[in-house]
């Protein structure tokens, strides 16, 4: 295993790790204040759920970098690329932008989230602009998803 | 264009025909009422006995409801139907037999409060008397005699010592009968002559007094209270077990439930209409179309009616009434989630919706996808036959299930596999490509975003407007496109649209300071337009992701899929991948083909602001009603 292939994996490393991390976060901060609304009204469950959903894609995002690096170095397949060291930091650098981008995207996105559970407790009709909110947020988080995207397909 | 022309009702009648058309209003729902505006000698109707009666029936059905569902779940199976019915056969659950059950269920619950309260209270009893458990002395005798006082209760661990040594000069006899780590209970019999030094050392050690409020001996009334425990509990069972019983009247009572609802609206309405001594009066709104229905349809009541039909003054606020074709009809949710179109502008639904269509199926990018969810969705629309906006969304998804199939059989994805090639090209393969397709489908979206601008200002009559902020910023859209892919004279196209935005852009300001920096700030927004553009990247990022995690489950399912176990355990997971990644994602198509409209498209030309057009009619939670005079 060369050490270009090490570095790639330090990028799927970052790119899963950090994004996972910001959405178990989110998810979290969205969780405690949907758990809130539903103990008042248990109705409200399903559009709680939707919006405790919302801070989760980055995680997938970061899996989808981490994946499509993985595919790229060829570790699924089982015969590995000879990746020079420069390539291998350049998947590195991939994996970064979907690792940071989606860590704090995911918190924020969580943040809003919760607020806007809140928001859905008192005006529950009002759960799409809710969404809406929410996914304002998202949005960083595919542009980094891009980026991520972009590096990883023409670094080879 | 797609908004129906609403026009200004007026009813006015005899007080004692209110509650006849009240009713047959109710049952045309077609009349959007606007509460009354009190006047001289018109005053606000008052529900009074009968809307309060209403009330006090509703909440009674719906607390006994709420109590019967809590012991009884309903065995229904996953495509159970509301009960289609006609009014009058709805409002004839209302009789003396549902009411009984009512009752019935009233005295029950009575009797289960009875029963969890002297739970409570036993529970109580027995935590309370726990520490005191080895006291072998009845608890009516701990009481003061004619020289001694006795005191039971407890003591905080670490100040018990100092208390028996304040005590030391005293004859008490102090006993432990039990206690924790943090608190000692005791008990204590001291002469009646040292009661004063006694009495003071207890205080400074922080002595509470303890009172279970039983005359027995401890051990034996916790046995006592844990005996009426467990009868408690069968109580409680025997109860549930009966209320059980009344399951089968489930739907009767939900009958019932709407029933009231419905006479509670009707008296409801009273409240918004305006009274006099004897008159009524009723204000509102109706389609220009069904206008002379609901005329018709209310001189069937005695002459006594008047009715006038005129259309909006210049200082009313109509509301907002969709009018789009069946298909179109349910994209307004998208338009009504952001906001209603207001009074005096057309409804955009008809030109966003292509758009919101593309958008989905791009985000989705899966033909296989789109095939489960139109079939999925379709199934739901045909078997549960949802009703309002979960209808029109279920309908949206099932056109994105179509758009999808369509973007899918270009950009051949199929459950993430390439069983089919691409028909145009794969995104995998050429990203920068799929980068620039969408980009400039939002180019497009965006210029038919100013256009429209452009053509509503037209519309109301405001030439210079529509030319200044439209045409210019146009120019300089499509020139600087031009410039970047090379085409000669276009840097000057963007050029003239630059200098005329610079200089026109200040014109309703006063001053010249103040129109020079209003066309500074102009020409410095156009930033904004290169954002709007960028967002667009979003089609291509979420529907590579569709693509790239289906791929991520096939890959783990494959690699899983060795041996017969290893089968089962593949098509299990791939069942659950594809069905996350559906739902995940077509969630996010739905929510980010939104955020385009509202944001990039809408906020180019679309004011809103508008309130919803709701007929007065029956409104039901359990029951669909039928046979209805109108229908729209």
């Amino acid at each position: 295993m060369s050490l270009g292939i090490v570095f790639a994996l330090l990028g799927v490393v970052l790119a899963v790790g950090l994004a996972c991390t910001g959405s178990a976060k989110g998810v979290g901060i969205a969780g405690e204040s949907a758990a809130g609304v539903c103990s008042e009204h248990p109705e409200y469950f399903g559009k709680c759920l939707v919006l405790q959903a919302l801070p989760g894609t980055q995680g997938i995002y970061g899996l989808l970098i981490g994946f499509m690096i993985m595919r790229a170095v060829g570790l699924l397949s089982g015969a590995l690329v000879d990746l020079s060291v420069y390539q291998g930091l350049a998947f590195m650098a991939a994996g970064a932008i979907i690792g940071i981008g989606g860590l704090f995207s995911a918190i924020a996105q969580g943040k809003t989230a919760a607020a806007g559970i809140s928001m859905v407790g008192v005006q529950s009709n009002e759960s799409g602009k809710a969404i809406l909110m929410a996914i304002m947020v998202e949005t960083y988080a595919v542009l980094s998803l891009l980026a991520s995207i972009l590096i990883t397909l023409y670094v080879l | 264009m797609a908004v129906d022309k609403v026009q200004k009702v007026t009813i006015v009648g005899m007080s004692s025909e209110f509650e006849a058309v009240s009713a047959a209003l109710q049952r045309m729902r077609a009349l959007h009422i606007d509460e009354i505006i009190p006047g001289e000698g018109l005053d606000k109707g008052q529900g009074g006995q009968t809307l309060s009666a209403a009330n006090a029936a509703t909440d009674r059905v719906s607390a006994a409801l709420s109590f019967l569902n809590t012991y009884y779940s309903k065995k229904s199976g996953l495509l159970s139907q509301k009960p289609v019915m006609t009014p009058q056969e709805l409002l004839s659950a209302d009789c003396p037999e549902n009411w009984m059950v009512v009752e019935e269920l009233e005295a029950l619950r009575t009797e289960m409060a009875a029963l969890t309260l002297d739970r409570t209270k036993k529970t109580a009893l027995c935590e309370a008397l726990r520490p005191y458990e080895a006291l072998r002395v009845p608890l009516a005798d701990i009481k003061d005699t004619q020289n001694t006082r006795m005191y039971l209760g407890t003591v905080p661990q670490q100040a018990l010592q100092t208390m028996i040594d304040d005590c030391a000069n005293t004859d008490a006899v102090i006993e432990q009968v039990g206690g924790d780590e943090q608190a000692v209970c005791i008990y204590m019999v001291v002469s009646a002559c040292y009661e004063k030094e006694a009495e003071a050392a207890m205080r400074t050690a922080g002595f509470a007094q303890a009172d279970p409020g039983v005359p027995g001996v401890p051990a034996q009334e916790i046995a006592r209270a844990e005996q009426a425990l467990k009868e408690n509990e069968a109580a409680q069972a025997a109860l549930i077990e009966r209320v059980c019983t009344y399951g089968e009247k489930l739907s009767a009572l939900e009958k019932l439930s709407d029933a009231c609802a419905v006479k509670y609206q009707q008296a409801a309405l009273k409240e918004q209409s305006g009274q006099t001594e004897k008159t009524f009066m009723i204000t509102g709104w109706v389609r220009a179309r069904q206008a002379e229905k609901l005329r018709e349809a209310l001189m069937l009541r005695p002459e006594t009616l008047f009715i006038q039909i005129e259309d909006a003054a210049a200082e009313d606020v109509p509301p907002t009434a969709f009018k789009n074709g069946r298909l179109l009809s349910n994209f307004e949710t998208v338009t009504e989630m952001y906001s209603l179109p207001n009074a005096y502008e057309a409804d955009p639904t008809a030109i966003m919706a292509p758009f919101f269509f593309c958008f989905f199926g791009m985000m989705m990018s899966d033909a296989g996808y789109g095939i489960v969810m139109t079939l999925v969705l379709s199934l739901f629309l045909r078997l549960m036959r949802p009703q309002g906006t979960l209808k029109k969304i279920a309908v949206v998804v099932v056109m994105g299930g179509l758009s999808s199939l369509i973007w899918g059989i270009l950009f051949g994805g199929w459950f993430g596999v390439a069983f089919f090639p691409a028909l145009w090209f794969e995104p995998l393969e050429d990203p920068m490509k799929m980068l620039i397709v969408s980009l400039a489908i939002g180019l497009v979206h965006i210029t038919l975003g100013l256009v429209e601008n452009g053509r509503r200002l037209l519309t109301k009559k405001r030439y210079v407007d529509a030319f200044c902020d439209t045409v210019f910023i146009l120019c300089i859209l499509w020139g600087a496109i031009g410039m970047l892919l090379g085409v000669p004279f276009c840097g000057y196209i963007a050029l003239i649209g630059v200098i005329g935005l610079f200089l026109t852009a200040g014109r309703d300001r006063k001053g010249i300071i103040s129109k020079f920096t209003g066309g500074f700030s102009a020409v410095y927004g156009l930033t904004s337009y290169l954002s709007d553009i960028l967002s667009y990247s979003r089609l291509f990022g979420m529907g590579l992701t569709t693509g790239v995690i289906a791929l991520v489950f096939n890959t783990l399912a494959e690699m899983v899929m060795t041996g017969p176990i290893g089968y089962v355990f593949g098509v299990v997971l791939l069942l659950v991948g594809h069905t996350f990644n559906v739902l995940i994602n077509a969630l996010g198509a739905y929510v980010h083909s939104c955020r385009l409209q509202y944001i990039e498209f809408y906020g180019k030309f679309y004011e809103g602001g508008g309130r919803a057009f709701v007929p007065y009619a029956y409104q039901t939670k359990y029951v669909q009603l039928s046979d209805t005079d109108q229908t729209v």
